[in-house]
């Protein structure tokens, strides 16, 4: 058949007439329409009134994680353990354990690969339907991935959420992956909390606000705590601006580990985007302040927006936060960098590695402002460097040779970024002096 | 949590849903067919897209947006359908089977639901949208969430499987 693209689209109608009409008259169809429809107050339809206040959570964890969002408050910081990082299903390295030996025995091999194990988050925390879940992007880099997920069924108005995952125990291929972070570009900034005699209390900002739509805090310890007649509900009708601002009762319970679960819940349940705030333990049944955050909301509500943006390759959003006229690429100041990323977006690559690690301490430059630069590397001594520094290094693509290359010429010369007091992204650097 | 019914406004065209399906429901299904080669799954999953889309779209004025929409879920809901399930390398196996049994008299018509039918669904749905829907391929890209460039290349090798499949039933 020579002429395929000729004959196809004629082929292509008589083989569709096979099927041209309904063999209903369609009346159940507008039926179940028509409710579902009511169901997702369409027209104003329903509006939650109520607030579940006073729910006991049982949490024990009511400070920010080590790396995550921070918070503001009063009250005396007490050193818990050292931290965990994964926020789902395993939240102590005792389930994490567990899990890799059930994996190890055939069970549940989905934990092996990451993007499956975001979609478990999907379907089992946010009540998607398997079908549904659409890796938009998925970005591997040794024991880190990316998974962007969105919903089939929501549109392109509703914004994707990003999943960050680790192999936080074994790191082959036979570790299992846990999600260290979610994080979605429809909330406006940080969500931050503050603990005030045993109520936390939550604030964020949506950049949008859709109608009939809830949000919803729960609090949960691990993934199989049954929180479904806890947390509270906020309509969002009452919001100014996407504004929400509540507070939740807590009592300890014996996990020591939990995480606040901010999801923008439609009219059906289903959950339209998430934000995950890790918290860490409450000692002695006292409300610890928040520890000394490693940098300010603004400027990790920019390297979450970094990290999606950068995994997501949505060159838009990476303009949104820097201002072209100052920002620097590769020592070049004021120069647009996008054309130059377009061209070859793999010079991002290194960024989601950078953007795993701690910042350096907070740089004060005279005639710009304070600096939080990635990674910490640039402020190490490299003539004393620690196993986890090398480890880092070499995450970083350094080898052995490499590293004592930088040893002779002194200073830390690989890839690093800086984000401002304000929360503007101000350079990338992907390496020199 | 309390709910409180408040008011309910149909804010759709005159006519109402009833209309909106009438004038959609022969399209959304010939295009249904198309993509599952199926006529009992293509009637199943036009109206189940119908009934998504009304649900998430609470102004109906603009029928082009609806239509659009309502495409767009065909071909997510047909794509999901085909990954949940696997049928297709069921299918495949079956139909590898009959074809060994073809008429070598089968009308061309025929032998383009075989052919269309041994693709990859996504490469199927990228050439019913070209052909059929006649859309760009930015707006094939658009409907299928992929790149432009990823369109090409499925629209490219989904014609090379279709030619290959095509001289070889003749």
């Amino acid at each position: 058949m020579p002429d395929l693209e000729t004959r196809l689209p004629e082929l292509l109608r008589e083989l569709s007439a096979e099927a041209s009409a309904p063999t209903t008259d369609g009346r159940r169809t507008v039926a179940r329409a028509k409710r579902r429809r009511l169901a997702n107050a369409g027209g104003g339809v329903l509006v939650v009134l109520a607030v579940l206040a006073g729910s006991v959570l049982g949490v024990r964890a009511l400070t920010p994680g080590d790396r995550h969002r921070s918070a503001s408050g009063t009250g005396t910081v007490t050193p818990g353990p050292a931290m965990f990082r994964g926020i789902w299903p395993e939240t102590t390295a005792t389930d994490l354990a567990t899990a890799q030996a059930q994996v190890d025995d055939g069970h549940t091999p989905l934990r092996l690969d990451p993007e499956q194990t975001a979609a478990m988050l999907a379907t089992s925390l946010f009540g998607w339907q398997p079908g549904d879940v659409q890796p938009a992007r998925t970005t591997v880099m040794d024991g880190y991935a990316l998974v962007v997920l969105s919903n089939r069924v929501f549109g392109d108005d509703v914004p994707p959420i990003t999943v960050e995952l680790e192999r936080l125990g074994r790191t082959g291929p036979d570790g299992i992956w846990t999600v260290v972070d979610v994080s979605s570009s429809l909330f406006d900034g940080p969500v931050t909390i503050r603990d005030t005699d045993g109520t936390i209390a939550v604030t964020g900002t949506l950049r949008d606000v859709f109608d009939g739509s809830t949000v919803h805090l729960d609090v949960l310890a691990g993934a199989t705590e049954d929180t479904s007649s806890a947390g509270t509900v906020i309509d969002l009708g009452e919001l100014r601006a996407g504004r929400f601002d509540a507070s939740l009762s807590t009592d300890p319970i014996d996990d020591a580990r939990a995480v606040l679960w901010v999801r923008v819940v439609d009219a059906t349940g289903s959950t339209l985007d998430a934000t995950a705030v890790p918290l860490r333990e409450l000692v002695d049944g006292v409300f610890p302040a928040a520890s000394p955050a490693p940098v300010p909301p603004t400027v990790e509500a920019t390297r979450d927006a970094i990290v999606r943006a950068v995994g997501g390759v949505d060159f838009d959003a990476m303009r949104s936060l820097m201002d072209p006229n100052t920002f620097a690429y590769n020592f070049d100041d004021g120069s647009d960098p996008i054309p130059a990323w377009k061209q070859d977006p793999s010079v991002l690559d290194p960024i989601l590695t950078l953007l795993q690690m701690q910042p350096a301490a907070p740089k004060r430059i005279e005639g710009y402002g304070t600096f939080y630069v990635w990674p910490y590397l640039v402020d190490s001594d490299l003539s004393n460097l620690s196993p986890p520094e090398i480890d880092d290094l070499h995450r970083l693509g350094f080898d052995d040779a490499a590293i004592d290359d930088m040893r002779r010429f002194g200073s830390y010369s690989g890839p690093r970024l800086a984000i401002d007091a304000d929360g503007l992204w101000r350079n990338y650097t992907t390496g020199g002096d | 949590m309390v709910l409180t019914e408040t008011t309910s406004t149909d804010r759709t065209t005159p006519g109402g849903l009833e209309e909106l399906y009438r004038a959609h429901a022969p399209d959304a299904l010939r295009l249904a067919y198309l993509l599952t080669g199926d006529r009992g799954l293509a009637e199943d999953l036009a109206q189940d897209a119908f009934v998504k889309v009304v649900g998430r779209f609470h102004d109906l004025r603009n029928r082009d947006a609806f239509w659009w929409y309502l495409r767009r879920t065909i071909v997510n809901l047909s794509r999901s359908h085909f990954r949940r399930r696997r049928i297709e390398r069921t299918w495949l196996a079956r139909q590898h089977v009959d074809e060994t049994h073809t008429d070598p008299d089968v009308e061309e018509r025929d032998r383009l639901r075989l052919a269309l039918r041994s693709l990859r669904p996504e490469q199927r749905a990228a050439i019913v949208l070209r052909y059929f829907e006649d859309l760009s391929e930015a707006d094939t890209a658009q409907a299928l969430g992929v790149a432009v460039g990823t369109v090409k290349s499925m629209v490219s090798r989904g014609m090379e499987r279709l030619r290959k499949e095509l001289e070889d039933d003749a």
